[in-house]
């Protein structure tokens, strides 16, 4: 076959890693961006019980998909890291935050609130900043010509990327919140969600309004209709669904799928997009590693990723027996 | 940059090499005998890894962007084997170990005891082939195979080659036994921490019973394995074996030196001690035999002499100094006087940073006996180095690391201490 082919598949498997990613550590920052705002005892520690033993797990999909770009896509990511350098390490700042934070909060009792509070900044950090990204690659990079961003922090300002990222926290936190419901669909937890959907919906109203302002073309390709109408679709249907347990987390899934859909359908085939410059732009083709590269990628990937579903299902099997909560080992390191 | 944040990150993966090895050998004794104190020490352990874990998770999320922004035109170059290296690596090992790592974590009283052995078995395995690969990666920067040049960037021709490269297995080897004997030492300092003080006696006579010999095993294995890893590199690396050993000219039966100071201006070595002909012997099994000297090489191809063979010294003389401290401990064992020695008692949890030295002072050796050359004999340093941003990024960014990694080190070794000090139960 092809190298067409194998260049197809491993970017279709990096886009699925960063799909997997979103889904699932999704919840994790948005429980984590909830942190601040849970009232009462024992309320916030019994958001972060819900997901203790899986963001680790979750965040390994980011580690795997930024692996695949450095092994598929060496250039994107010298370039990209050349050009965003000191914005991309406060966002892995924001990952290594919220790692010792939500670590350190059940071991390090007395000073709870405050690790709490940092997993939270840790959170908005890496969710606001990566949504950034992602929406300024979106719209397009700043190229000063072929193989060679801006240097210039200005131009990496723009509506798109800021509206993309504030709507995108919010949908990130409503998928955090139905994924608390599912866990435990307190009734005043139920409330509070059923306001924050008011907040969902003006979001997505944003978000979709943004697409079809700033990216007209991609907005009316047949897979960004559907990824929209998915979108839609998640939205309503959780409201509809709040109370029905956790039915409201699964249409939140939607709502995540739907955006990747539009994503996919928006970027591809290229990588990096130039802005205003398209014939700059770093398309599949062009960044690609040679085909032997690629084609390991794509077997070893196709092979391990059922694997690695299969193990981490159990892995959620094992914690989801219902009414009990998950204890972590509990030990605290007061003496 | 990248040298200090690996630095900082070596430290907890080789301790979660050397843990896991340690939960698993007490998970099996538990699960075959199903008494105490095996259990409670694997409770134990199990909690000085998730300390140890998420503290290698912290400061190992950086380490492949890291490689990519400080070496954008290198990542590029070699990005088609390194990367797919990483890549391998976090989907076959991190995936792994970080599923199953949630059950050893908060897991126990939701599986079977045996489904928990499992798990355990799984994170050592998980850990151990991510060790394999990343050494897989930076061996392959020591011996470079299986790719073939194309376009001005290096291509893959021969997977299993470029894994399986010359150093690979034999270096792997070397760094899992010194990641065991990290643990090894860990383990034994805390139970002797807790004997010399008569607290948790049975748990910690156990522990002691089990640390000490692996202690021994892996401290008299090091310097047999490490001998074939100079093997292997005297003959893929021949100036970097010549500057470990300290040998400027070419002679007929070499000197092994123990110590010495090295000039590479003047080219000798000060003060050197050492025993005639066992170079010799040791390289070619002939006491006469021939050792090339430094000087047969061109001079640009020299690594910085005076640093690796100091480095490589010290690691010999601390593996020569733990094998004394096991040899020692494994003997009073046996003849039941160990407990009544309470200052080795109290003087092996000061050991602890023994093996971690010896661990960074080895890896600084490798790494700078690569020196000049990025890939051997591919691309030197100078040229994959092309750093494209400017000076003010590049030492706000280095304070920020250094900030948060001595940070995360404190922060865990802190609260290791005091659970150590809170005890087991
Ligand atoms: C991907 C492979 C890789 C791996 C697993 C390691 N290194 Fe490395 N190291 C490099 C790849 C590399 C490099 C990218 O090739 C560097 C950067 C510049 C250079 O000269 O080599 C390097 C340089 C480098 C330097 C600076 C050398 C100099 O500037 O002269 C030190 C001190 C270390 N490393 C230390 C370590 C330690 C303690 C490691 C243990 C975990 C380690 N390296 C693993
Ligand atoms: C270029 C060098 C390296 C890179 C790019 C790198 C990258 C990483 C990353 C990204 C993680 C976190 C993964 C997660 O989220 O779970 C990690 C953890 C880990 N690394 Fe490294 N690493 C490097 C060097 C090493 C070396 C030399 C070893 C051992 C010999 C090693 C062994 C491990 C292990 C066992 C873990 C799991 C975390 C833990 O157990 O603490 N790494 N590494
Ligand atoms: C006592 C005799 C020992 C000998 C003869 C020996 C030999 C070697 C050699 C030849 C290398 C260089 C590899 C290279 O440049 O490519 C090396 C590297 C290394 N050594 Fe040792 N070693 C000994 C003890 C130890 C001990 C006790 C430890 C740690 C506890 C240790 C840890 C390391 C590490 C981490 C490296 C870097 C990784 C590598 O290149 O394998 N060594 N050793």
């Amino acid at each position: 076959m092809d190298i067409q082919f194998y260049q197809t598949g491993v970017f279709l498997l990096i886009v699925l890693f960063f799909y997997l990613f979103s889904l699932l550590d999704g919840f994790d920052l948005g429980i984590g961006m909830m942190l601040p705002f849970a009232r009462g005892n024992g309320a916030a520690a019994g958001l972060v019980s819900h997901i203790a033993p899986f963001w680790d797990g979750n965040e390994v999909w980011l580690v795997i998909g930024a692996g695949f770009v450095f092994g598929a896509f060496p250039a994107v990511l010298g370039l990209l890291l050349g050009a965003i350098y000191l914005p991309f390490l406060l966002l892995i700042g924001g990952l290594i935050l919220r790692a010792m934070a939500l670590e350190y909060s059940y071991h390090d009792l007395a000073h709870q609130r405050m690790w709490h509070l940092v997993a939270a900044c840790g959170s908005y950090l890496v969710t606001g900043l990566g949504l950034y990204f992602l929406g300024t690659i979106l719209q397009g990079l700043p190229f000063v010509g072929p193989g060679k961003l801006s240097a210039y922090a200005g131009d990496y300002v723009s509506a798109f990327p800021v509206l993309f990222s504030l709507a995108g926290i919010v949908v990130v936190i409503w998928h955090g919140a139905t994924y608390a419901l599912r866990q435990d669909p307190a009734e005043a937890r139920l409330k509070g969600t059923g306001k924050f959907w008011w907040a969902l919906l003006g979001a997505s109203l944003v978000l979709i309004a943004a697409w079809f302002a700033f990216l007209p073309q991609a907005a009316t390709k047949p897979l960004a209709m559907a990824g929209g109408g998915l979108f839609i679709f998640g939205v309503i249907g959780g409201r509809l669904a709040l109370r029905r347990k956790g039915w409201a987390f699964r249409f939140s899934c939607c709502n995540v799928t739907g955006l990747w859909l539009l994503i996919l359908a928006s970027l591809y085939p290229v990588v990096l997009p130039a802005y205003q410059h398209p014939e700059w732009s770093l398309t599949i083709a062009s960044a690609s590693a040679p085909l032997s590269t690629l084609k390991i990628l794509l077997v070893v990937g196709v092979l391990l990723v059922p694997i690695i579903i299969a193990y981490s299902y159990f892995t959620y099997r094992v914690f989801r027996r219902p009414g009990k909560r998950i204890q972590n080992s509990g030990f605290s390191i007061q003496n | 940059q990248f040298g200090v944040s690996i630095g900082i990150h070596y430290l907890f993966p080789i301790t979660t090499l050397g843990l896991t090895l340690f939960i698993v050998i007490f998970e099996t004794l538990f699960l075959a005998k199903r008494q105490e104190p095996y259990r409670s020490i694997s409770v134990f352990l199990v909690k000085v890894l998730g300390l140890i874990f998420v503290a290698g998770v912290a400061t190992g999320l950086l380490m492949p962007f890291s490689i990519g922004a400080n070496w954008a035109r290198f990542s590029t170059y070699a990005g088609a084997i390194l990367g797919a290296l990483i890549s391998v690596e976090a989907i076959t090992a991190f995936a792994l170990e970080s599923a199953f790592i949630s059950i050893l974590l908060f897991g126990r009283e939701r599986v079977s005891p045996f489904v928990y052995w499992l798990s355990a078995v799984l994170v050592f395995v998980g850990a151990h082939l991510s060790g394999f690969w990343i050494v897989a990666a930076n061996s392959w920067l020591q011996t470079p195979a299986g790719y073939a040049i194309e376009d001005g960037r290096v291509v893959l021709t021969n997977l299993s080659q470029a894994i399986f490269n010359h150093s690979t297995l034999i270096r792997f080897a070397h760094v899992v036994t010194a990641a065991w004997l990290a643990g090894a030492f860990l383990t034994a300092g805390i139970a002797a921490y807790y004997l010399a003080r008569a607290r948790h006696e049975a748990f910690a006579r156990k522990l002691l019973a089990i640390a000490l010999p692996i202690a021994l095993a892996a401290a008299l294995a090091q310097p047999l394995i490490g001998h074939f890893h100079i093997m292997e590199v005297l003959e893929h690396n021949p100036e970097k074996d010549a500057a470990y050993e300290g040998i400027f000219k070419s002679v007929n039966g070499a000197p092994l030196l123990a110590f010495g100071i090295p000039d590479a201006k003047n080219q000798v070595i000060h003060f050197a001690v050492g025993a005639p002909y066992v170079l010799s012997l040791l390289e070619s099994g002939d006491p006469m035999g021939r050792v090339k000297g430094l000087e047969e090489f061109p001079r640009e191809n020299w690594p910085p002499v005076n640093v690796i063979f100091t480095t490589f010294h010290l690691m010999i003389m601390l593996g020569m100094a733990m094998i004394a401290v096991a040899v020692f401990g494994v003997v009073q064992m046996w003849c039941r006087k160990l407990e009544a020695m309470r200052w080795y008692l109290l003087l092996l949890p000061w050991l602890i940073p023994l093996p971690y030295l010896a661990n960074e002072i080895g890896w600084i050796g490798a790494e700078i006996g690569r020196q000049p050359w990025l890939i051997y004999g591919v691309m030197r340093t100078a040229e994959g180095s092309s750093i494209t941003l400017p000076l003010w990024q590049l030492s706000v960014s280095f304070a920020g690391i250094l900030l948060v990694y001595t940070a995360i080190t404190v922060m865990t070794f802190v609260s290791v201490r005091k659970l150590i000090q809170k005890g087991p139960n």
